[in-house]
């Protein structure tokens, strides 16, 4: 589904990527993982199409994908969530649904009615996302009186609303407490299954690694390290030395 | 012998510019406040040591005493407005505090007319200063040589004390990081204290030194306040060295100016200002965390609602009454008030439509009144001069013109500038449009076109004489009424809803597959529009249109409404219109009482209640509808906070 060849990025005269190439089947979930500074993040950044590669291709359902612009990209079928969920605050829940599932039908080519408000049925779908979401019960608060992980799970929500083929994670569980990481991880589940989404995440979180992912990529310095099923990378003794070694506190 | 001569004329003007703009970069550097009131304390300066020294200094001692003494009392002065003011600023977002600092200006400026009156004064260099030197064919006056002296030597003081001093150290940590600085144990606000200080300090010596060089009258602060603003953003904000080449570049550039365009003095700067914004909007010398904004900026002042209200009876009740006022007015009051009420309407519609760039779309432009401009002109021109072309034609014209320019401005400017320096350029593009305009004299240059008719508008079967001033005042109500009606619907659709998605998180709305900087470019078309057709509307209201509707001072005022109403409502910008021109109607009489009524009133509101006053009056309602728990219904789209 996502094809990445050789990709080349430097800030300035530091080369951060390195020649990467990833590909990632319909319905995997393919996981990002290495030390701070590893270049998962600017990585992430080259795929969603919020900052340009130096070089290399990337191909999104056979399309060539690497000049578009980041709105572009969402047109054609990529959702995405960000370390620091980025909702609009000032707007309740519902609005932040709506918002969002307007967004998906503008994309697809829906013409807006004659009335200003929202439709029924649009409402009614964003009613259901905060259900599905674990958020029905704070529809009408502001979203900036929400808590950290209500704002995950709303963003997870406003992304879901635009039913991408392919959703892009950094970091979902960033900062959590481990009972809002479990919940977020079953929400995941579940959502993946109904949705039938092809994932692609960074984290740090080993458990949510292990507990999500069909793949892993172990990224060190702008390059990648090994790539494999978690089995393998399990056994990986180069992975092993560079990486969960020196990580092993932190999971 | 002449390119000499301009030369050294550039360099006297750009080291004068040079002891205003290093203030100005000062303040910024250390507090990210642009003082657009730093001209105006010189003015204050200026006029301090004029009422010591008096018209004719006898000594250059007397004169330099008499600047002291202004610059000491202006760092006082400072002290207060860095403790009452700028110390303030800081809790709130970029726009806020430029228009904060603008408030001040507006302060200052009817102070000074409260004070000494609008009568022009003159000063004369005191003997000593009076001559010239010639060497050669050369012939250079000793008081520019020094202007040009003292201006160095500040830029070394300066220079030493921030770059090569243990204080410069201790303030360049602070500008770097104050956060941190704080941390490590630097007394941040005692600094602040004092850089503010030596800002004023410099104002005052400037506004003294200079005395000699400028008649002293009200409009001093004018071009001292554009011209160091080019300096400072061509400098690169904040940076002392920036700021002294950029002084002397301004020197060069006016120098130029003079030779080769004499008939249109002080337009090449602008032009030269708008390149340098297009090309390194940061300036020559990037100074480290001089980019102010931030997320802090979306929220100040709340995010305007973009969905459908309810039709609730007392929302009803209110808009029949208004209009029923409104339109009624004819019948009973007297012109003055009718005259007023029709300005107020025209400036409250072009309010709207800059709050649609600024409460909804995120962005501050400087210099709306240059699409007003455009429309009034248009209009007025061709209902004097144009031979018989329909009025509803021309307004459709209007309209279109100011789409087409914001069009063209947008598609640049947006995709280069943002923040500061998308406010410098839209500012820089409405003072050429003024100069333009000033200097061709069929638009009636400084005076206006005057004597513009009212129309008669052919429909076919009948016709509607709009030539009484009853008439024209129920069509200009009922156009912006009508304008000010479809804006709101607008905003209540899904296309305001883009608009407000892209404000509070333009990555978001990417994310959303909004296209952030086309659909920005919609809402800059639409609201050039908005605001060119509402001068052609005003133009025959009004009768005459001077250039001063293009100025930057007239830019203003839809930001000035927009505040004091709260620009977190749609509806915000017409009552701060209603209430400034009520301001305007009673202090009508008394020179620079409105002013310095309406720069305090927009102060307190910066400061106090960014909200404005429909702000202030949800948090009441919200109070007291805490009291009484109503039961939540589901599907309705009403929000339950702020």
């Amino acid at each position: 589904m996502i094809e990445c060849r050789n990709i080349h990025k430097s800030y300035g005269a530091i080369a951060v990527l390195k020649g990467i190439s990833i590909s990632v089947a319909q319905g995997e979930t393919f996981a990002l993982i290495g030390p701070n500074g590893a270049g998962k993040t600017t990585f992430f950044k080259v795929l969603t199409g919020e900052t340009p590669a130096n070089s290399g291709s990337i191909l999104f359902k056979g399309e060539e994908i690497s000049r578009l612009n980041a709105s572009a990209r969402v047109h054609r079928g990529f959702g995405r969530t960000f370390q620091v969920a980025r909702i609009l605050p000032g707007n309740t829940v519902l609005e932040n649904l709506v918002i969002a599932v307007e967004a998906r039908l503008r994309n697809q080519g829906h013409r807006s009615g004659f009335g200003l408000a929202p439709g029924r049925e649009i409402v009614e779908e964003a009613a259901s996302m905060a259900r599905r979401t674990d958020l029905d019960d704070k529809l009408h608060q502001l979203a900036s009186f929400l808590s950290h992980g209500d704002r995950k799970r709303l963003e997870l929500g406003i992304t879901l609303s635009l039913r991408p083929s392919v959703l892009m994670m950094d970091e979902p569980t960033a900062g959590m407490s481990p009972s809002d990481r479990r919940q977020t991880i079953d929400i995941i589940l579940k959502l993946r299954a109904e949705e039938k989404l092809t994932i692609l995440l960074t984290e740090h979180d080993m458990d949510v690694v292990f507990g999500l992912s069909d793949r892993i990529m172990v990224m060190n310095q702008g390059e990648p390290v090994a790539v494999g099923t978690i089995g393998e990378i399990r056994t990986n003794a180069a992975v092993r030395e560079i990486y969960l070694g020196q990580d092993d506190h932190d999971a | 012998m002449q390119i000499g001569f301009a030369i050294f004329n550039g360099l006297t003007v750009g080291m004068s510019i040079f002891l205003v703009a290093s203030g100005i970069t000062l303040i910024f550097g250390m507090l990210r406040i642009l003082n657009i009131s730093h001209g105006s304390f010189f003015m204050i300066g200026a006029y301090l040591a004029y009422t010591i020294v008096g018209t004719e200094p006898d000594s250059v001692i007397g004169l330099a005493g008499g600047a002291l003494a202004a610059a000491l009392a202006m760092a006082v002065l400072g002290l207060v407005i860095n403790v009452a003011v700028f110390r303030r600023l800081r809790d709130v977002g970029e726009a806020y505090s430029l228009i904060a600092t603008f408030a001040l200006l507006m302060v200052c400026n009817g102070l000074v007319k409260a004070v000494w009156g609008v009568n022009y004064h003159s000063v004369s260099a005191p003997e000593a200063l009076a001559g010239a030197i010639s060497y050669g064919g050369f012939f250079a006056p000793i008081y520019s040589i020094a202007i040009i002296g003292l201006g160095v030597l500040v830029f070394l003081v300066l220079e030493i004390v921030i770059h090569r001093s243990p204080v410069g150290k201790i303030v360049r940590a602070i500008a770097h990081d104050p956060w941190m600085s704080n941390l490590v144990g630097i007394n941040t606000p005692l600094v602040y204290a004092l850089v503010v200080m030596a800002a004023f300090f410099l104002a005052g010596l400037a506004g003294g030194l200079l005395l000699p060089n400028q008649s002293v009258t009200p409009q001093l602060f004018e071009s001292y306040l554009l011209q160091s603003f080019m300096v400072v953003i061509i400098g690169g904000l904040g940076n002392i060295r920036g700021a002294f080449l950029g002084a002397i570049m301004l020197g060069m550039i006016e120098g130029l100016n003079f030779l080769f365009l004499p008939r249109l003095p002080g337009i090449l700067i602008y032009v030269v200002l708008i390149g340098f914004l297009l090309w390194r909007p940061q300036g020559l010398f990037w100074q480290p965390g001089a980019q102010t904004s931030d997320q802090h900026e979306v929220m100040t002042g709340g995010v305007p609602s973009s969905f459908p209200p309810r039709a609730t009876k007392t929302r009803i009740a209110i808009g029949v009454v208004l209009a029923a006022v409104v339109l009624s007015l004819p019948e009973w009051a007297n012109q003055g008030l009718l005259f007023i009420v029709g300005f107020a309407l025209a400036e409250a519609v072009l309010a709207l439509s800059w709050n649609l760039l600024f409460g909804y779309a995120g962005l501050a432009t400087f210099g709306h009144a240059a699409f007003f401009a455009l429309g009034a002109y248009l209009v007025g021109f061709m209902l004097r001069d144009g031979g018989g072309v329909p009025f509803l034609v021309l307004l459709a014209a209007s309209a279109l013109v100011g789409a087409a320019s914001a069009l063209i401005v947008g598609f640049v400017a947006l995709r280069r500038t943002s923040g500061i320096a998308l406010g410098i350029l839209t500012l820089s593009l409405g003072e050429i449009l003024r100069r333009v305009i000033n200097y061709t004299p069929e638009l009636g240059s400084d005076d206006g076109l005057s004597g513009i008719p009212r129309p008669v508008v052919e429909l076919g079967l009948f016709s509607v004489d709009l030539t009484s001033e009853r008439a024209y005042f129920w069509f200009l109500a009922a156009s912006c009424g009508l304008i000010a009606l479809a804006l709101w619907a607008y905003t209540l659709s899904r296309n305001g809803r883009i608009l407000v998605t892209m404000r509070q998180d333009p990555t978001r709305a990417e994310f959303l597959g909004i296209d952030v900087r086309r659909h920005r470019l919609y809402a800059f078309v639409l609201s050039g529009a908005i605001a060119s057709l509402t001068g052609g509307l005003y133009a025959p209201w009004a009768q005459i249109v001077t250039p001063d509707a293009a100025s930057y001072l007239h830019s203003t005022q839809p930001m000035l409404n927009t505040l004091l109403g709260g620009s977190g409502f749609f509806w915000g910008p017409v009552v701060g219109s209603a209430i400034f021109s009520a301001l305007g109607y009673a202090t009508r009489t008394f020179a620079g009482l409105s002013e310095l009524i309406s720069g305090a009133v927009l102060i307190l509101v910066v400061l106090a209640a960014p909200g404005g006053i429909l702000g202030l009056g949800a948090k009441f309602g919200r109070l007291r509808r805490r009291r009484a728990p109503t039961a939540p219904d589901v599907p309705a789209m009403q929000r339950s906070a702020p």
